[in-house]
């Protein structure tokens, strides 16, 4: 396997992430209450918590995808560099 | 403190700065899970793993749910920009008519420039003007003040923090860019005069009436008068920022095609039947307790970025939600937003400039 490829997709992944753990704080912090405007009143769609859920699984299936890529990597430096113990 | 509630240029989307600050992280992040899709089975990767389907599985499923969630998001923005417009449509009707009516009674002017005054604010604005003598104003002005070294501003409240008081109500700063450009902003306060009756000063009820009605305003005129006495020529890049009357200025001044325009941002200004048309960042504060700006009759849509807020001030407390540092205060919210179209709205003018800032007061005669 090669190592550069795995360290590419973790860091791809790794700022995939990012991104969804920032939305996800965002999202954490809407009101639990419809918005208002005006006289209006919008309900949304979607609930927060619904939301919140949604984008943990975005996070959730970038863990599962960076931690097998992780344990990749270590197998193929490993497999590199036999004798460093690099990787314990 | 409730979040900023935003219309994007065009009015097609609407929302509260949070959602729109979710779908863009939502949306960088399905880039970055495509991105990895297209790393995983690429032909040119040797990164083939056991489990490798289970791993190709596993990221289209994050880049899908991403995907729904950032449309689903996007979608229910524009059904609440949809909402908004009937609003509008509908309130703002009423309200126009019941202002048109008012300014009918009086100037005792039923007829306004022919076209129905018992819809549009400024046809209603324009039978008040014409009932208030319907003159163009002569206009001269002064520069009182002159400062050098001068630094220029950074974000939304700095530069609204920049709007004079009214005793000069004109402030021009000018920057050089080298090869002969200049970066020239221009901050114009609001009324000073309350009086609707003929007085030498241009930043009078009188302008504001002109102004909604689109027709030659003491205050617009004067403005104009003093970006020419500072130097300002029409290779300018030009940024224009008021508050209320002012606000009302700086749009009309953007819109002339006179100058190079380069952004406007205005604060309680009576904007609504002014939109942005032109190709410019054009950003739009108003406090929905803040009477002034609905003066300016129903919002059409336009090039704008509208940001609305509570103005915190007390339950009528009209001057203290109209006040120009009410509106510093929201502006100092959208420099912090967590909506990047906002905390970056300045992020393409110039940066670490300094020039001279001329402050103007102006006159008018009949």
């Amino acid at each position: 396997m090669d190592v550069t490829d795995i360290e590419r997709l973790i860091a791809i992944i790794e700022r995939a992430r990012g991104d969804a753990l920032h939305a996800q704080s965002v999202a954490t912090s809407l009101p639990a209450t419809p918005h208002w405007s005006g006289t209006a009143q919008y309900q949304a769609r979607f609930r927060v918590e619904e939301l919140c859920q949604a984008i943990s699984r975005v996070v959730d299936n970038c863990d599962r995808v960076a931690q097998e890529a992780r344990r990749d990597l270590r197998q193929a430096r490993e497999a590199s560099y036999p004798h460093s113990g690099f990787g314990g | 403190m409730t979040s900023l509630w935003v219309t994007m240029p065009g009015g097609h989307q609407v929302s509260s700065e949070d959602i729109f600050a979710v779908i863009t992280q939502l949306e960088r992040a399905r880039a970055h899970l495509s991105d990895c899709v297209d790393t995983l089975i690429s032909p040119g990767s040797h990164y083939r793993p056991e489990g490798f389907s289970d791993l190709v599985t596993s990221a289209n499923q994050a880049t899908e749910e991403a995907t729904w969630l950032t449309d689903r998001l996007i979608e229910y923005t524009h059904e609440v920009a949809w909402q908004e417009r009937w609003r509008i449509d509908t309130w703002g009707a009423t309200r126009d008519t019941m202002i048109t009516q008012g300014a009918q009674w009086l100037t005792g002017n039923t007829n306004s420039n022919g076209r129905n005054a018992l819809a549009d604010v400024d046809d209603g604005a324009y039978g008040f003007w014409r009932g208030l003598g319907g003159d163009v104003p002569v206009v001269t002005v002064t520069q009182v003040d002159q400062h050098y070294g001068v630094g220029i501003s950074h974000g939304v409240a700095e530069r609204i923090a920049r709007i004079p008081d009214g005793s000069n109500p004109i402030r021009i700063e000018r920057y050089d860019l080298g090869g002969g450009q200049w970066h020239t902003e221009v901050f114009v306060a609001g009324t000073r005069d309350w009086d609707v009756e003929v007085g030498t000063d241009p930043f009078d009820m009188r302008s504001n009436v002109a102004l909604i009605a689109g027709v030659p305003a003491a205050a617009a005129l004067a403005t104009d008068r003093a970006m020419r006495a500072a130097g300002v020529t029409p290779r300018d890049r030009v940024v224009f920022v008021g508050h209320s009357q002012g606000g009302a200025v700086a749009a009309v001044l953007a819109e002339s095609g006179r100058f190079d325009t380069r952004g406007l941002i205005t604060v309680g200004a009576p904007l609504g039947t002014l939109p942005a048309s032109g190709d410019y960042p054009a950003l739009r504060i108003e406090h929905r307790d803040d009477i002034v700006s609905q003066l300016g009759g129903r919002m059409l849509a336009g090039n704008q970025t509208v940001v609305e807020a509570n103005s915190e001030a007390w339950p009528f407390d009209l001057a203290g939600a109209h006040s120009r540092d009410r509106y510093f205060h929201t502006a100092t919210r959208v420099d912090s937003s967590p909506m990047a179209h906002l905390s970056q709205w300045t992020a393409g003018f110039p940066d670490s400039l300094r020039g001279q800032a001329r402050l103007f007061d102006a006159r008018q005669s009949g």
